[in-house]
């Protein structure tokens, strides 16, 4: 009888936490504030765009977790048809204007030809006005939208690279994508950034 | 509906036939404009490097867009007081044909919903339209692979503003759609539009294939948009 009431009472005890682990999992599912670069990653490529991303309504922050970004970080130089290239990434934490706020990194961007006449300079642009600016991964590639700001409405999306298999930690690549896509034969205007991937050297 | 002994066709025509559902019906139905229209609504035309739209004038008569004299693969919209609307295509996200190391094609990903250019110029169709006021016949249509979107401009003249048609404002909107990218296009439309842009006199219409038309506006609380059929 006494090992009976034992049992029961064991029972209980079990079901009991057994509801307060699943009231507190749900809780936690349903409130998600916090999301990765990798699941708003997943989030853009769904195919309806009418739609939410599911379960991702209370995100209010999204979160380098890993530390994909750190390895960017740095000043990097690379050349590439007559241009030289010095690149500064920095990573920002929960930054932004908007009501998400992101991890990411900003960057500032210094162009010059062969003759070392600078061609664009971002060095002294705010947080809030960087270029490029970054957005989120796609695999392995980090993408950048980038603007010029001159009377060409020149603008796109820069991607970054590291390999995955380092073979040498300090090279990245990096290549532009105007937005006009890659028909562009507007000599006024020509291409400030590689249209193939350009390797860079961290300092 | 309540009807008066004394209504005349005009009152009706004013209270029922006037609304911007009714027009964007009869916007779909003129046969001109929806033969052009189902000529570009494919796609098609949506997976182009550039854009293809055209321009209706008060008298029906349609006249196709050049692209912008940009590096953008936009289009240049003219429009004169006669213009009635602008229709154009928003284009697929556009595969680089460039890979990255996971062997994986990296892609330019669009947002395909109206622009602040697009906003900017129904905003200056309004202010040509403005003395005296007749704003009802105007619209936006963008076609696209999320859908047939139209704007009316549904404000008065002291709702016209205009100034969005900038690289800057460009920038902030791809911002926000980035980064607020877990929200529906619609409901980031319509908060960007309301709360950066604080434009109030724009409303914003979804085109279903089967001809039906609803209204798309924010809830009562101001986070989501919500989907209202026209007639309901």
């Amino acid at each position: 009888m006494w090992k009976l009431i034992t049992k029961n009472i064991k029972m209980k005890t079990l079901i009991k936490l057994f509801i307060i682990i699943s009231i507190y999992s749900f809780s936690s599912c349903s409130a998600q504030t916090t999301a990765s670069l990798q699941q708003m990653e997943d989030c853009r490529k769904r195919p309806n765009k009418s739609e939410d991303c599911p379960g991702m309504e209370n995100v209010i922050y999204v979160k380098d977790i890993g530390n994909r970004l750190n390895k960017f970080i740095g000043t990097w130089k690379g050349t590439s048809n007559g241009k030289s290239y010095e690149l500064k990434l920095e990573k920002k934490e929960n930054f932004g204007n908007n009501e998400v706020k992101w991890d990411k990194l900003i960057g500032k961007l210094k162009i010059k030809d062969n003759q070392g006449n600078i061609l664009f300079d971002s060095f002294q642009n705010s947080e809030a006005d960087a270029e490029p600016y970054g957005y989120n991964f796609q695999g392995s590639a980090y993408e950048m939208r980038f603007s010029t700001n001159n009377n060409c409405g020149d603008h796109g999306t820069i991607f970054l690279e590291i390999k995955s298999i380092v073979i040498n930690g300090d090279k990245m690549r990096m290549f532009y994508y105007p937005s006009s896509g890659l028909a562009n034969n507007n000599s006024i205007c020509p291409d400030l950034l590689p249209l193939d991937w350009t390797e860079f050297t961290k300092q | 509906m309540q009807t008066t002994p004394h209504a005349t066709w005009e009152d009706y025509y004013y209270q029922y036939a006037n609304t911007p559902c009714e027009k964007i019906k009869a916007q779909f139905a003129r046969q001109k404009y929806k033969t052009k229209v189902d000529s570009i609504n494919k796609s098609s035309f949506f997976k182009l490097n550039k854009e293809t739209g055209f321009t209706e004038d008060k008298n029906e008569n349609l006249t196709d867009l050049p692209l912008s004299a940009s590096t953008n693969h936009g289009l240049s919209v003219t429009y004169s007081p006669s213009t009635r609307g602008y229709t154009h295509t928003h284009l697929d996200d556009k595969p680089t044909g460039t890979y990255n190391d996971d062997n994986q094609e990296i892609y330019e990903i669009r947002y395909r919903i109206f622009s602040t250019y697009d906003l900017n110029t129904l905003m200056g169709m309004a202010d040509f339209n403005k003395s005296p006021e007749n704003f009802g016949d105007l619209y936006g249509t963008m076609l696209s692979s999320d859908g047939t979107y139209v704007i009316k401009f549904t404000g008065s003249t002291s709702d016209i503003k205009m100034g969005f048609g900038t690289e800057a404002w460009n920038k902030k909107y791809a911002d926000y759609f980035v980064e607020n990218d877990k929200n529906t296009l619609e409901t980031n439309f319509l908060l960007f539009m309301k709360n950066k842009m604080q434009i109030t006199g724009i409303s914003l219409f979804n085109v279903k294939s089967n001809g039906k038309v609803f209204e798309m506006k924010l809830n009562a609380s101001g986070t989501k948009a919500e989907s209202i059929e026209c007639g309901n």
